[in-house]
């Protein structure tokens, strides 16, 4: 049995005075149906705090279990909530053996929404499992980090 | 050097069993150097062929870039079927697949001099793109 479906809204705004020839002023919303399908019912937000680590060895969101990895399309909110050093951002599209896939790096205080789909990026071809990992850039240090997400069906 | 201002809001009542409002805010320069020497923005029709979102850039993105993509494409209704996702690719894998009506928004960093290209698995979709580099 599913649940109903839920009802999420997101605003993106840019301004710039000095960035183009003409000023930026732009605001995009996109209002989400999340399914209450048994792909789609799940949704989580927790603080981190992230260690440095080499690639596949940071924290781990979801968990590292293969029933806790997210199957179909998924968004992320992530917010670097540290001060100092920078969050790196890496995707795994696979439970184990696959080498992250380098997103970018959140400076403090910036933030950032993807949008995943493990049936594109799985690398061989099948839809199975997607897992986001998160780490300081700076070895030997921690950041904080903010992480919300919420699942779409597959 | 320029300055950027993003505010992004995150609402929902029934997501999580609270209420969830985000809303935060960070103003963002790039860096007065050669590694932070252009911006790009604009409107793509894209097929299956890759396209290429940061032409502007000299030498792809040498380090840091603001990235804005919106599917722009039609959502799906009555009687009229949805345009087909985007998907965004790095130069080694695809990295995230946009629904029409969705956006996504990320410092990226994919290391020196990278590319970032969209395409449909399947048929004709299109794309609102604003690449900034940063550093």
């Amino acid at each position: 049995m599913s649940k109903g479906n839920n009802t999420l809204k997101c605003t993106v705004s840019f301004s710039s005075a000095d960035l183009l020839p003409a000023n930026l002023n732009m605001s995009k919303t996109m209002t989400l149906t999340v399914p209450g399908t048994a792909a789609g019912n799940e949704a989580q937000i927790q603080n981190f705090t992230a260690p440095q680590a080499a690639a596949g060895s940071g924290i781990i969101v979801p968990p590292n279990t293969v029933a806790n990895d997210h199957a179909g399309r998924v968004f992320y909110f992530v917010q670097n909530t540290g001060s100092t050093y920078n969050l790196l951002i890496r995707v795994i599209s696979e439970h184990s053996g696959v080498t992250p896939d380098q997103m970018g790096d959140l400076a403090p205080g910036e933030f950032a929404i993807y949008n995943f789909d493990d049936g594109v990026m799985d690398s061989d071809g099948t839809r199975d499992h997607l897992r986001l990992e998160i780490s300081c850039a700076t070895a030997a240090q921690t950041t904080t980090a903010t992480v919300f997400w919420w699942e779409m069906a597959a | 050097m320029a300055t950027i201002k993003v505010n992004l809001s995150i609402n929902s009542s029934d997501v999580l069993p609270f209420v969830v409002a985000i809303d935060e805010s960070k103003e963002i320069s790039t860096l007065s150097d050669a590694n932070a020497n252009s911006s790009n923005m604009g409107q793509l029709t894209v097929s299956t062929t890759a396209l290429t979102i940061n032409t502007e850039i000299d030498g792809g993105i040498d380090n840091r870039a603001l990235v804005y993509i919106k599917n722009t494409g039609a959502v799906a209704a009555a009687g009229v079927s949805a345009d087909p996702n985007i998907i965004v690719d790095d130069e080694t894998a695809p990295i995230m697949e946009i629904a029409p009506g969705e956006f996504c928004f990320l410092p990226y960093n994919g290391g020196a001099n990278s590319t970032l290209t969209v395409e449909t698995a399947s048929g004709t979709g299109y794309c609102d793109y604003l690449v900034i580099e940063l550093t």
